[in-house]
């Protein structure tokens, strides 16, 4: 009887089992052994072997260097502005006031909007000609001699992107740092009151503290989902070349597969390391 | 009891996995066949078209799938590495010569394609942008536009300025209708890292007798008459709207008004045609009238621009799905459905066949009566259309893989939003294309 259920029990997880290896286990495998190979488009020609070439050309390629180091800045950049942003508006909400659940719903809207209808938004609001944020600038505000490309302009695009990503992802940081600001019992703060605690005092000794673990595990998602970014840097403006801008045009625009693969496997030991280091040093699990 | 529900709902999703491979195998030949033609309206047509061939070929499945003209590259790309190309394409000659460079296309099935359709019926040059090193042809040509300065008459002799056919006209034009401060620009050409900015940019290129490639085939991307008609271009894209700019941007400006020249090709034909129609709310009233489209260019010798869009047949495909590909092949260029995909875009596609041209059925349609005798002339243009893969009869298709990473475009934004010079830009595009080619 023990044997049979524990028979069925290897059934039953049998599915999860499959879908793991087929979906992240075989991906992953494949991808490093793409790594090593250089890829020939035409499937009737097979492909060599060519070791850690691929490695050796990434890593002393200035092209690499130059897309790690935006990434780096937009990921830093992002992730402290979503969590800053994600915090003030937390704090400011966690009051009664009238209307506070529909002003908490219009602060979700940028999370839950599909990503490419807020792109042409913002690209409409941004255009060049016909955009309202040039009309206010050149025209009513006459801050500006001229009309500027905000969005399309490799020297504003960066900023263009990094602004974008903070505004819709400040959303998730505010719904996680507000529930557990919630949960914070009032005891504590009248405590402290007693204890005669200013405003600051009772920030920086209660609510922080309390909001650690959660901003720091806020910290380390969005800096896994940013570091690897995509579709908003590359649907609102292609010439900001972020790390997984310059792997997508090197596999898919130079049909340089390996290359691609060898790159995505340099960023996974990058941000494997980086979490390792994170949970032990400031998380401290 | 709770073990045999398990079962049940297992197996209902087996089922649920499985259905789709039945239908597959249910006995009819089925070929997937690739579009550039994303807009709804022109699925629709293409769609209406396919369910006919369908009913005249009962054992014949054909799955249309629409792939946005700058994802093709891409999707190519995605394709190959999975073996999951499709058995039919309709793309652009650089694609098509992509293609075939990687020695993907069929060409013997192309050629029995054009020769029963009668070789001497299609235009020559437009076969010639298919063609194969050897002599064959890579893909059956479809349909064409040509391109060119689609410049304000009224504009135009208000301030007494000279048609812009050639390079100092166009430059004294544009500088002398530019004005940003009122939100009105000289001239709209491509500035972005894109297909449109290769285009616009190739006509000057040829203009100038600048070449990618010598007869050799080694790249000479760095050469006096390239650097000149990167340093002319750059000059010139002073006088267009802020930022990079593309088709879009063109387009939307010169319907608004607010430029008097721009690139495009002869798609642009029913936009500005369209008042005629009985559409209202243009924002210049007959915008046709006042519009004239200079397609060819002169600066050393005179230079035409244009597209082939091709159906191009994939090698490794079984018997029978090479059958059903011709059969659907020969559908789309005859008769009827012919005419049908051409008036998709009246004016923007033009027939590659004589005798289609010609058709009092093509020829009845609101925007090609409009230009009337215009119509003729611009699709003239077609037999001598100059690309930069094209060098005194030689093919390179390597060009596909230069066109493929946008490279042309990139080397514009290098000078237009950093500032390089065109010496400088010149030598980086040539390092580039070196390494795109080697691939």
């Amino acid at each position: 009887m023990k044997q049979k259920e524990a028979h069925l029990g290897y059934w039953l997880i049998l599915p999860t089992v499959l879908l793991i290896v087929g979906l992240i286990l075989y991906p992953i495998i494949y991808n490093l052994w793409l790594s090593l190979h250089k890829v020939n488009m035409n499937p009737a020609i097979p492909n060599t072997f060519i070791g850690l070439g691929h490695y050796w050309k990434v890593l002393t390629d200035i092209d690499f260097w130059m897309s790690f180091k935006t990434s780096i800045i937009f990921t830093v950049s992002t992730v402290v502005g979503t969590t800053l942003l994600g915090l003030g508006v937390a704090i400011l909400l966690n009051r009664e006031f009238k209307g506070r659940t529909i002003v908490r719903g219009i602060i979700l809207l940028p999370y839950v909007a599909p990503v490419i209808s807020l792109v042409f938004g913002w690209k409409y609001l941004f255009h060049p000609v016909f955009g309202l944020a040039n009309y206010v600038m050149v025209d009513v505000l006459k801050l500006l001699p001229h009309n500027i490309d905000w969005i399309e302009s490799p020297q504003y695009a960066f900023y263009a992107v990094i602004v974008f990503n903070i505004w819709r992802n400040f959303p998730f940081s505010f719904l996680m740092i507000l529930a557990r600001l919630q949960s914070i019992p009032a005891s504590l703060y009248e405590a402290a009151e007693i204890d005669g605690a200013t405003g600051w005092n009772k920030f920086f000794h209660i609510t922080l503290p309390e909001l650690n673990f959660v901003i720091g595990a806020l910290v380390i998602l969005r800096t896994i989902w940013n570091f690897y970014k995509f579709d908003e840097v590359y649907l609102l403006s292609p010439s900001v070349e972020t790390l997984p801008v310059y792997v997508y045009e090197k596999a898919f625009a130079n049909f340089n597969f390996g290359e691609g693969a060898a790159i995505t496997t340099i960023l996974f030991i990058f941000v494997l390391g980086f979490i390792l280091y994170y949970v032990k040093k400031v998380l401290k699990w | 009891m709770k073990k045999k529900l398990s079962l049940i709902i297992a197996g209902m999703l087996l089922m649920a996995l499985l259905i789709p491979f039945g239908v597959l195998a249910a006995g009819k030949t089925e070929i997937e066949f690739w579009t550039t033609e994303t807009e709804e309206a022109r699925m629709a047509v293409i769609k209406e078209l396919v369910k006919d061939f369908e009913k005249l070929n009962p054992d014949i499945k054909v799955n249309v799938v629409a792939v946005q003209e700058n994802d093709v590259p891409t999707k190519l790309a995605a394709g190959m590495a999975a073996g999951m190309l499709p058995e039919v394409v309709e793309m652009g000659a650089e694609n098509i010569l992509r293609l075939g460079a990687e020695g993907m296309m069929d060409v013997k099935a192309a050629g029995q394609i054009i020769d029963e359709l009668g070789r001497d019926d299609f235009y020559k040059g437009a076969l010639k942008m298919v063609a194969t090193p050897e002599g064959g042809n890579y893909a059956v040509p479809m349909h064409g536009w040509v391109q060119g300065i689609w410049y304000r008459t009224d504009l135009f002799e208000e301030k007494g300025l000279e048609p812009p056919t050639t390079w100092e006209n166009i430059l004294k034009a544009a500088e002398a209708f530019h004005n940003p401060k009122e939100r009105l620009y000289g001239i709209v050409i491509g500035t972005d890292k894109d297909s449109y900015a290769r285009q616009t940019f190739t006509q000057y290129a040829l203009a100038n007798n600048a070449r990618i490639f010598d007869e050799n085939g080694n790249i000479i991307f760095n050469s006096p008459e390239m650097i000149e008609t990167l340093d002319y271009y750059a000059k010139l894209a002073q006088f267009t709207p802020p930022g990079p700019n593309t088709w879009r941007d063109a387009r939307d400006l010169y319907l608004a008004g607010l430029v008097p020249m721009m690139m495009y090709s002869t798609y642009i034909m029913d936009d500005i045609g369209i008042s005629r129609t009985g559409y209202k709310g243009a924002i210049v009233e007959n915008l046709v009238d006042k519009t004239a489209l200079a397609n060819v260019m002169i600066n050393k010798s005179s230079a035409t621009f244009g597209q082939i869009v091709a159906l191009g047949i994939l090698k490794g495909n079984k018997e029978n799905q090479v059958e059903a590909t011709k059969k659907f092949v020969k559908y789309l260029m005859s008769d009827a459905a012919y005419i049908d995909f051409l008036h998709m875009a009246p004016g923007g596609m033009n027939p590659t066949r004589r005798s289609i041209a010609k058709d009092p059925r093509y020829l009845d349609n609101e925007v090609i009566k409009v230009y009337g005798e215009k119509a003729a002339e611009i699709a003239a243009g077609l037999d001598n259309i100059g690309k930069f893969g094209y060098v005194k009869g030689k093919v390179f298709p390597e060009i596909g893989k230069i066109t493929s990473q946008f490279i042309i475009g990139e080397t514009i934004m290098k000078m237009t939003e950093h500032g390089w010079s065109a010496e400088k830009a010149a030598e980086w595009a040539q390092k580039q294309m070196e390494e795109a080619v080697k691939q």
